[in-house]
């Protein structure tokens, strides 16, 4: 079992993983609200994936692949994930609002 | 092990996680199934007959496992879900990191 350190590998490797082989790849999470811990576990019963975090910020990264996990087992392995990524990322910028010269 | 409805699988996982708050953990595993056997699969392949894939989600905290099958449509309704139940209350366990906790400090500090 190997635990990643960055997160976007993790996710890029997770993708990967399951595309590779959709119909033995989970995704498992594991959470401890007393410690406030959760690992992330992406395995096809050969190779596992982990990735484990205490940080509030990555947790809302998780929401991120929850999506992307979701999109995928229920519409394909081939299904285009920018879909989902780039609504993500338009509805996560907020709109820029700066101090306007009054004139 | 327990499959559930959407809606009866979601009230049983708030109350899995409200109950594991002070000990213990809370799995969810998420796979892609068709919920046939390889028998059954393997005939719809030769038959040439499309095979309806669902996520299949299963929970459990050690004790007690309960799972749904979740298909394309349903999919927003569990990402909300998964926001307040399973996001909002770990972000206020969680730690803040360090230049978060700065930039508040120094926003007090003004």
């Amino acid at each position: 079992m190997v635990y990643i350190t960055s997160w976007d590998e993790f996710v890029e490797r997770s993708v990967q993983l399951f595309r590779a082989d959709p119909d033995s790849t989970r995704y498992v999470m594991k959470y401890r609200h007393c410690d406030g811990k959760l690992v992330l576990k992406v395995t096809d019963n050969r190779e596992c994936l982990k990735y484990k975090t205490d940080q509030a910020q990555e947790a809302k990264k998780m929401e991120k692949l929850n999506n992307i996990f979701f999109t995928l087992m229920a519409r394909g392995p081939e299904v285009d994930l920018s879909e989902v990524t780039g609504k993500e990322q338009t509805d996560a910028q907020p709109t820029k609002r700066g101090r306007g010269r009054k004139q | 092990m327990v499959l559930l409805q959407l809606d009866p699988f979601l009230n049983e996982l708030t109350s899995m996680f409200e109950r594991s708050t002070g000990t213990g953990s809370v799995w969810v595993t998420l796979k892609r199934s068709s919920l046939k056997s390889k028998v059954v699969r393997n005939k719809m392949v030769t038959a040439g007959e499309a095979i309806e894939y669902k996520c299949l989600i299963r929970a459990t905290n050690g004790k007690k496992t309960i799972s749904t099958s979740v298909c394309i449509s349903y999919i927003l309704n569990l990402s909300f879900w998964f926001i307040s139940v399973l996001l909002e209350p770990s972000c206020r366990v969680m730690q803040v990191s360090s230049t978060v906790e700065c930039k508040l400090r120094l926003s007090c500090e003004e």
